[in-house]
């Protein structure tokens, strides 16, 4: 952006024509935080950031907060609730209505051979239909592939709830650069062996042959969303953990 | 058998206005031009034009119990509101504080002070009923719904904000009362003459305490204005008996043949509600002017209630001559704003010389 | 008299709410907190836009007659400002916790459950905003809501945020609220007043709520709501997106 100075915007308010961005050949996109209203008019939704990117020639509020609202591509963790002929129903927050995941929706699943999830099982999936009127549908295959590209069930370990925002940030393809989140690397470099799914919905899954380890990955992702730590912070935190654990 | 009849894809007004009131309100109020048809004029789906108030019947003293009703009558909407009185000894107000002087003038401290009287001891009791079966959405069984609670306390505050009811004419006295100029006098001067040595200041023994309760018989829409109408005549119509006050036992009795006494009541002021309907329903927003349209209908029915989200109420008094606003709630859209209801005081105040003149039949 | 006291408030107070916020300003204290859009029970559902359900709970005893018409009409202001067309069947619960209202100085008064209690509507309707702002729901627009006594005499005929002795003594009551494109959302009003002097009480309440933003201000009316609004929500998004 050409301005140093953040542009906060409130729900409502206009939008300075000369900040949207304009691009020849891609279409404008609009991320979330914004609505369009037709012919032309942009209003923000919610209050946060507003952010553009010109070279992508889309627009979107940042902001941290808030439930969870289901959108197509979104990777989310799941709790099966129960499990239905064909399908299994899925919670992604709390007090919202199901998501559906249906039972072929895995890699190499058929009629005979699907896999058998009791309910209160921890998916990683990918949000495929996320329509108003209806109740978001979930897939934890590619449907261009066929291949799982790494979601389908958690097993063992641990779900952890983070903000949004956080769990906006861990899933940046530079989390460190652009998301300043560097605290998952840190404890990596410092010997621990774990792996973690992160779901945009605000759940992290941690897994690892060692209990201790969970809990400690869970308490420094916890810290570093409440606190706002920065990376020198997230720094000192990797430190004190590890050696409050050895 | 004949073969059936080929499907037909128009329906009778009546079917199209259950599947979908909206469009069928819309299509009323902005009738299509036709070239062989002359332009029909905008009407609603009752046959009424936007600013048309249904007409009202009311009927006092049905009631042979209450002290005072009325029942009123807007259209399909029926509200019926009994007056009862009951006497309030002073003695059993558990915060009881004697006032040392009642102004007999009408200033304004007074009055104010006799608000305060009503509000302390809760004077004036409403409340409202709809009745199971006054429309299809009042189940049995059910606790009071929202629009009742909403409906009582709009009223209770009505009452106490316009002060249709002086707290001078609720307090019953023991002993003589020279100056004042309405009550009791009667029976004041019987005790007068009992202890008449005894140079004793009145006393205020009791009060009487109104119950106001509304029943509405029928609900076709805007029940705000057919209660509160109720509410004003039974009170017109309310006649309390005079009392005696038994100063040995301390107990205050009224005799059956008792002569009685019309309560006074302060004003007329009279609701008058209107609803909006927008020409978009479900539909998207636009920010250009076409689907923007609207309507302000008065005196809603029923089911341009439910096609209806803002809604405003205005409760004016036009006795002194001036238009004197008593009230005033619009909530539920951004549709009428401050023109609107600079106008709208013009279509309150028409309302007001109908109501007036069928409360005075 | 109370006018010139800026209001305060704190957002995303309580960690298990999706929003919540604390808002003080003329001796109400009052904290919201919004949770949704949630699964809306079947008797809610409504097929094209989400409910939008207010509770209000007063500060001593339980909620009566009173706050059913108050959580009427916060639900009808608020559900104009909540995109509730995108989210049919769901529900979006607001609930309102009023924790302190000011002291009156008139002391036979008992708690009269039916009574309407205007001056509240204000400080209801900003931390429902707040809270709302705070649990990111999507919203229309934003509004600022006051309240304007007139009063008999005075050096100011007209009382913004007035206390509970100058309410008593005031012949009219008016809370209105406008949206942030200076719309008249809610007009309340109670008494004895003309047209021409609910004129200008409107006027007096849109400076309040829609002021534009000038620093040096002579005669201060009160309050500038909606810069209010703005620098609290600023605030709260630079703590939130403190990594940027």
């Amino acid at each position: 952006m050409a301005t140093a100075q953040p542009l906060y915007v409130l729900p409502g308010d206009t939008i300075d024509p000369s900040l949207i961005p304009t691009h020849k050949k891609l279409p404008l996109r609009l991320g979330p935080g914004l609505r369009h209203i037709p012919p032309s008019a942009i209003v923000p939704t919610v209050a946060g950031q507003l952010v553009a990117d010109h070279k992508k020639n889309s627009m979107w509020v940042e902001y941290n907060g808030g439930r969870y609202i289901p959108a197509p591509n979104d990777l989310v963790i799941g709790q099966i609730q129960r499990s239905a002929a064909d399908f299994y129903f899925m919670n992604l927050t709390p007090f919202t209505s199901n998501a559906t995941l249906p039972q072929l929706a895995f890699e190499g699943a058929t009629k005979k051979n699907r896999p058998q999830l009791a309910s209160g099982a921890l998916v990683y999936a990918r949000v495929v239909l996320a329509n108003r009127h209806m109740d978001p549908e979930l897939e934890c295959v590619s449907s261009s592939t066929g291949k799982a590209e790494g979601l389908g069930p958690l097993t063992g370990g641990m779900a952890f709830d983070v903000s949004l925002g956080l769990a906006r940030r861990l899933l940046m393809a530079r989390s460190r650069e652009e998301g300043k989140v560097e605290i998952l690397e840190l404890l990596g470099a410092e010997g621990l062996a774990f792996e973690t799914a992160v779901g945009r919905n605000g759940k992290v899954w941690v897994g690892s042959d060692s209990a201790k380890t969970i809990i400690l990955v869970g308490r420094a992702l916890r810290e570093t969303d409440d606190g706002k730590l920065d990376v020198d912070q997230q720094k000192k935190l990797a430190k004190r953990l590890i050696r409050e654990m050895k | 058998m004949a073969a059936a009849a080929p499907p037909s894809l128009s329906f009778p007004r009546p079917v199209f206005a259950k599947l979908s009131p909206h469009p069928y309100l819309l299509r009323t109020l902005a009738p299509q031009v036709s070239p062989d048809t002359p332009t029909p004029k905008p009407s609603r789906t009752n046959g009424r034009a936007p600013h048309e108030a249904r007409p009202v019947y009311i009927h006092t003293s049905s009631l042979s119990h209450a002290h005072g009703s009325a029942l009123v009558r807007v259209g399909d909407t029926t509200v019926i509101c009994g007056v009862r009185g009951e006497i309030l000894p002073v003695t059993s107000i558990p915060q009881y504080r004697p006032r040392a002087d009642f102004g007999e003038d009408d200033d304004e401290e007074t009055r104010r002070a006799g608000r305060g009287e009503l509000k302390d001891y809760d004077l004036l009791v409403p409340n409202i009923e709809l009745a199971t079966g006054c429309a299809p959405q009042f189940l049995p069984g059910v606790p009071p719904s929202t629009l009742a609670q909403t409906i009582s306390t709009r009223v209770y505050s009505l009452l106490h904000s316009c002060a249709v009811v002086d707290a001078k004419n609720l307090r019953i006295w023991a002993s003589p009362v020279v100056t004042k100029p309405t009550g009791c006098d009667d029976d004041a001067d019987k005790m007068e003459e009992d202890d008449e040595e005894e140079e004793e200041k009145p006393e205020l023994v009791a009060y009487w305490v109104l119950y106001v309760d509304i029943l509405v018989v029928s609900f076709d829409g805007n029940p705000f204005d057919a209660a509160w109408m109720a509410v004003l005549a039974a009170l017109r119509d309310t006649k309390l008996p005079v009392v005696t006050w038994d100063s040995d036992r301390g107990v205050a009795f009224c005799s059956r043949n008792a002569e009685k006494r019309k309560l006074q009541i302060k004003g007329l002021p009279v609701a008058c509600t209107a609803a909006v309907f927008l020409e978009k329903e479900h539909g998207s927003e636009t920010s250009g002017e076409e689907n923007n349209r609207h309507w302000i209908l008065l005196d809603p029915d029923r089911s341009e209630e439910t096609l209806c989200g803002e809604t405003i109420t205005m409760v004016v008094d036009c006795e002194g001559g001036e238009t004197r606003l008593r009230s005033l709630e619009k909530q539920g859209g951004t549709v009428i704003g401050r023109e609107l209801i600079r106008g709208f005081a013009g279509v309150a105040e028409k309302r007001w010389r109908e109501v007036k003149g069928a409360m005075s039949k | 008299m109370a006018a010139s006291t800026e209001p305060e408030a704190a957002l995303s107070v309580l960690p298990r709410a999706d929003g919540s916020a604390t808002y003080a300003h003329a001796g109400y204290t009052v904290m919201g907190s919004v949770n949704g859009p949630i699964e809306a029970s079947r008797r809610d559902e409504h097929p094209y836009e989400a409910h939008v359900d207010v509770i209000v709970r007063p500060a001593a005893g339980v909620g009566g007659t009173r706050e059913r018409h108050l959580e009427s009409i916060l639900q009808s202001s608020l559900s104009q400002l909540i995109l509730v067309k995108n989210f049919p069947r769901q529900l979006i619960q607001i609930v309102l916790q009023i924790e302190a209202t000011p002291e009156n100085d008139y002391v036979n008064t008992k708690l009269v459950q039916a009574s309407l209690n205007f001056p509240v509507v204000p400080a209801l309707l900003q931390t429902a905003i707040l809270a709302l702002l705070s649990a990111a729901v999507p919203m229309r627009e934003t509004a600022a809501s006051t309240v304007v006594a007139v009063v008999p005499q005075g050096a100011k005929r007209l009382l913004v945020d007035p206390v509970p002795r100058d309410l008593e003594a005031a012949h009219s009551v008016h809370v209105l609220a406008f949206t942030s494109q200076d719309e008249l959302l809610l007009a309340e009003s109670e008494g004895d007043f003309t047209v021409k002097e609910w004129d200008e009480v409107y006027e007096a309440a849109k400076e309040i709520c829609c002021r534009p933003r000038t620093l040096d201000e002579e005669n201060d009316v009160g309050p500038d709501l909606r810069h209010f609004l703005r620098t609290t929500l600023e605030e709260k998004v630079a703590e939130d997106l403190y990594w940027k």
